[in-house]
């Protein structure tokens, strides 16, 4: 991949979100709507304006309906990610890619769902597993035996990676705890002022050995959208632009959604790494030049996994750093500053996207004490990936 | 707070007048009650024996069928006795609180009750909750407090603490469905499900490499050949990870349910679940891979464990399992006591102790009302809890105090089986009952017993 294609040709330069609840009370479509104009009144951008919109294919909002909705009148773009959270930072590829060829000037990105008081993915398949299709085959070999959710499906990942290095319950429970104390200052996050212990890690209800109530993320109604523009438009709006230094998809070895056991090392996250090798090509930043990061963070230990995917340290020692203090605000990389879907909300990763930009505009509730020019924000695992990153 | 308007004026009040004994203290009747429980212990069953078994206190003042009848009569014609019990339940009635159900007892014996005694009861409506949510439905509890005397002398026998459930009905769970999508065959991968409905366990070798590969596909990933055979793989690997899953659950399998990725002689890997949670799962363990009927009703591989040397590395804890409770130093644990119960049964111990409602004698009435059919009554079950104690205790225990709890209905035809531990409490010993059916546990107690020094050491 070469990285004077796009790098730094396009800008997130508006954020919207609604409230972030557990019953939002409308429609995902009126969530939608409500995300995007928050978005575009953010950017000062008219809705008229929009021409592109890059999705999630599980969003249940098409784009046209958008459009119909606010009275957009054309648009040029339209492009849709598999993969659920996995594909969290692709859209922002598309958006990206689709302004540095000129095909589109105003992309959307949006994510909204009543994911908690409508189909909550926790309590088993989505209505699109019961189609009888290659794209849902893989199912046939997890879900007739009960491996039916995804912290089930992780979980086995997470035991053959305790296995391997060691690693604790109490490790995966200090990446809960960072992220609520994270979400206890954020105003936005659900669990505002509602900080957790380690011992209440320890003694929440297990679902899926060994992951425990508190290593779930929680079940989110809410839309988050971003807004993405060429660099030299974003040099007229009222926020400090959020450059697009680099936006990445993988798919690894012998990849299955969410069950890739048959690999050599079930641990670890090709696709990751696929991601994070492209992100520092197109960008000429890397690791060690990041001044925070926002990790994909539906089940804590694929925050530990993927920390050592890109290269954070090296295999089995993310949770030391974390003890070490590495990702506090005061840190060497603070981490899911907002307080993560563990602890802001679960937008399928969309919420961490805005973060990322709210760091780089220096908005953040939680902002870190020094200037922040390089963000990481990653897509779920154990799926195919992506990720991105932004820059000052 | 939800409460039902005005119900809980009641509180403080005599819950009707007192009751006396239709009949004194009975050798007929302690025999009927013998014979129903099977109790046999010397201190009531034997010829010379003047003394009536605890648990059947409330038995002597109750009111037999005549006053049932009568009973009846009077809400068939829309009208309620005048005391602040019936008033009460009127009230709880007009709320939707249609149905009622014994949940606990609590007993203190303060003397015992010899042959010949009329007993009085005095009864108060000692507590009246807010609506609650209960697995039975919605429902507000009614606890009355009982002091049982000898109607003669006035002494006091017993003081008894009565809680019934009076519920609304919550409908009748229909089964779920299981979550598990149906397979999605295809020509590449129908071998499989049809080797495994003859319990054979087959993988795709390419014909062209020879390399094994799984889950099917059309072609090999190493050499792109759409040539390919089934090859029959050994049913022995060992477990490479595993999890156990709590939450949720669906209604195709139990739970915990353990799952485990199986690492095969020949390279492979298979996801499976195991028949039941091994005792101790760890990476490396051996497992043998056999074939049961899943989900839509399809035949696909379990897991069961046949060694529990870990193969590599050291073995995890074992998951958190419901561990038998710690004896403290001196406990000993009862001889388990399993009774099967049968329609007769449960009819006569409620005849026994003169319990005329429906649910214990009529199987229709108990459907009607949502039970599978009918069940014991509280004091029926009140007295197997004494006898599964005195059983071990022997005829010179004396019990001072029952609190029994009931979970679960018990339906007639389940057996019905008692385990117990006793621990010594001072100068007295106390006793943890559990009665568990098929369906969990019917009735958690505790009952203190006095127990004679030179009867302890004998037993």
């Amino acid at each position: 991949m070469t990285s004077e294609n796009f790098s730094r040709k396009a800008a997130i330069v508006g954020i919207g979100a609604t409230e972030f609840s557990k019953a939002s009370g409308r429609s995902e479509w009126s969530l939608a709507v409500e995300c995007v104009l928050a978005a575009l009144r953010d950017a000062q951008i008219a809705p008229a304006e929009v021409d592109g919109f890059a999705l999630f294919t599980m969003e249940s909002t098409p784009e046209i309906a958008l459009a119909r909705a606010l009275g957009i009148p054309e648009l040029t773009f339209f492009s849709r990610i598999p993969h659920g959270g996995g594909g969290a930072a692709a859209p922002i590829q598309q958006a990206a890619l689709a302004i540095a060829t000129g095909v589109a000037e105003v992309v959307v990105v949006y994510r909204a769902f009543n994911e908690r008081s409508g189909h909550r993915f926790g309590s088993g398949p989505p209505a699109f597993a019961y189609t009888s299709s290659i794209d849902q085959e893989y199912r046939n070999w997890i879900n007739p035996y009960g491996l039916l959710t995804p912290a089930a499906q992780e979980a086995i990942l997470a035991r053959r990676y305790m296995h391997r290095y060691g690693v604790t319950s109490e490790d995966f429970g200090l990446v809960s705890v960072l992220s609520r104390k994270h979400a206890a200052t954020n105003p936005d996050a659900w669990f505002y002022e509602r900080p957790i212990t380690l011992e209440d890690h320890q003694s929440s209800r297990m679902i899926a050995d060994p992951l425990r109530l508190l290593d779930c993320c929680q079940e989110t109604d809410g839309g988050q959208a971003l807004i993405i523009v060429s660099a030299e438009r974003a040099k007229d709006l009222p926020h400090a632009p959020a450059y697009i230094s680099a936006a990445a998809q993988g798919v690894g070895p012998q990849q299955i959604s969410m069950s890739s056991y048959y690999r050599q090392d079930i641990d670890e996250l090709p696709e990751a790494q696929l991601v994070a090798r492209q992100l520092w090509e197109q960008s000429g930043v890397g690791v060690n030049d990041l001044d925070a990061a926002i990790i994909y963070d539906a089940f804590t230990p694929m925050v530990l996994l993927q920390l050592e995917a890109y290269g954070f340290c090296d295999p089995g020692e993310a949770a030391s750093l974390l003890r070490e203090g590495a990702f506090e605000l005061e840190g060497r990389w603070p981490l899911n500053t907002h307080g993560g879907q563990l602890g802001e909300g679960y937008l399928h990763g969309v919420n961490g996207i805005a973060e990322g930009v709210r760091l780089i505009r220096g908005a953040s509730s939680n902002q870190p004490a020094r200037s922040i020019e390089d963000v990481l924000v990653t897509g779920g695992s154990p799926v195919p990936h992506s990720g991105l990153l932004l820059g000052a | 707070m939800n409460i039902v308007k005005g119900a809980r004026n009641y509180i403080g009040q005599q819950s009707e007048p007192a009751r006396v004994s239709r009949f004194i203290v009975n050798e007929a009747m302690i025999r009927q009650w013998i014979e129903a429980l099977d109790d046999h212990n010397p201190a009531y069953s034997d010829g010379d024996a003047t003394v009536s078994p605890p648990a059947m206190i409330s038995t002597w003042v109750m009111q037999g069928y005549a006053k049932q009848r009568e009973v009846r009569r009077l809400r068939a014609r829309g009208e309620t006795a005048d005391t602040a019990l019936s008033h009460l339940m009127r009230e709880l009635d007009e709320a939707g609180y249609t149905s009622v159900v014994a949940t606990n007892i609590e007993q203190r014996f303060l003397s015992p009750v010899h042959l010949g005694v009329r007993v009085r009861c005095e009864q108060v409506i000692d507590a009246v909750s807010e609506v609650k949510h209960t697995a039975l439905g919605q429902g507000v509890f009614v606890t009355l407090r009982k002091s049982y005397r000898d109607d003669d002398s006035g002494e006091e026998l017993a003081q008894e603490s009565f809680r019934m459930l009076r519920f609304a009905p919550a409908p009748q769970p229909t089964a779920r469905p299981t979550a598990v999508p149906q397979l999605v065959r295809t020509e590449d991968n129908a071998f499989w499900f049809e080797g495994a409905q003859s319990h054979r366990l087959l993988f795709q070798r390419c014909d062209d490499c020879r390399t094994l590969r799984h889950p099917p596909g059309p072609s090999c990933p190493a050499c792109h050949s759409l040539a390919w055979s089934p090859e029959e793989s050994t049913r022995e690997g060992s477990l490479h990870s595993w999890t156990i899953v709590h939450h949720p659950q669906d209604s195709a399998f139990t739970y915990p349910l353990a799952i485990g990725l199986v690492d095969l002689p020949n390279g492979m890997r298979i996801v499976a679940d195991f028949d039941t949670v091994p005792d101790r799962l760890a990476v490396g363990v051996p497992v043998r891979i056999d074939f049961v009927t899943h989900a839509h009703e399809e035949i696909l591989p379990v897991l069961r464990v046949v060694g529990t040397a870990p193969a590599e590395g050291e073995v995890h804890e074992q998951p958190p399992m419901p561990e038998p409770a710690a004896h403290p130093h001196g406990s000993i644990e009862l001889p388990e006591l399993v009774l099967d119960l049968d329609h007769t049964a449960i009819v006569a111990g409620a005849l026994a102790s003169q319990d005329y409602e429906d649910v214990h004698h009529n199987t229709l009435a108990a459907r009607d009302r949502g039970l599978p059919d009918i069940i014991l009554s509280i004091n029926t079950t009140n007295g197997y809890v004494h006898r599964f104690v005195t059983d071990w205790a022997g005829p010179a225990a004396r019990i001072l105090e029952v609190k029994l709890t009931l979970g679960v209905p018990h339906s007639a035809g389940e057996a019905l089986r008692f385990t117990g531990t006793a621990t010594p409490d001072g100068e007295n010993w106390s006793v943890d009952v559990l009665g568990r059916n098929d369906a969990g546990v019917h009735v958690r107690a505790t009952v203190t017993l006095a127990i004679p020094a030179s009867q302890k050491e004998q037993s």
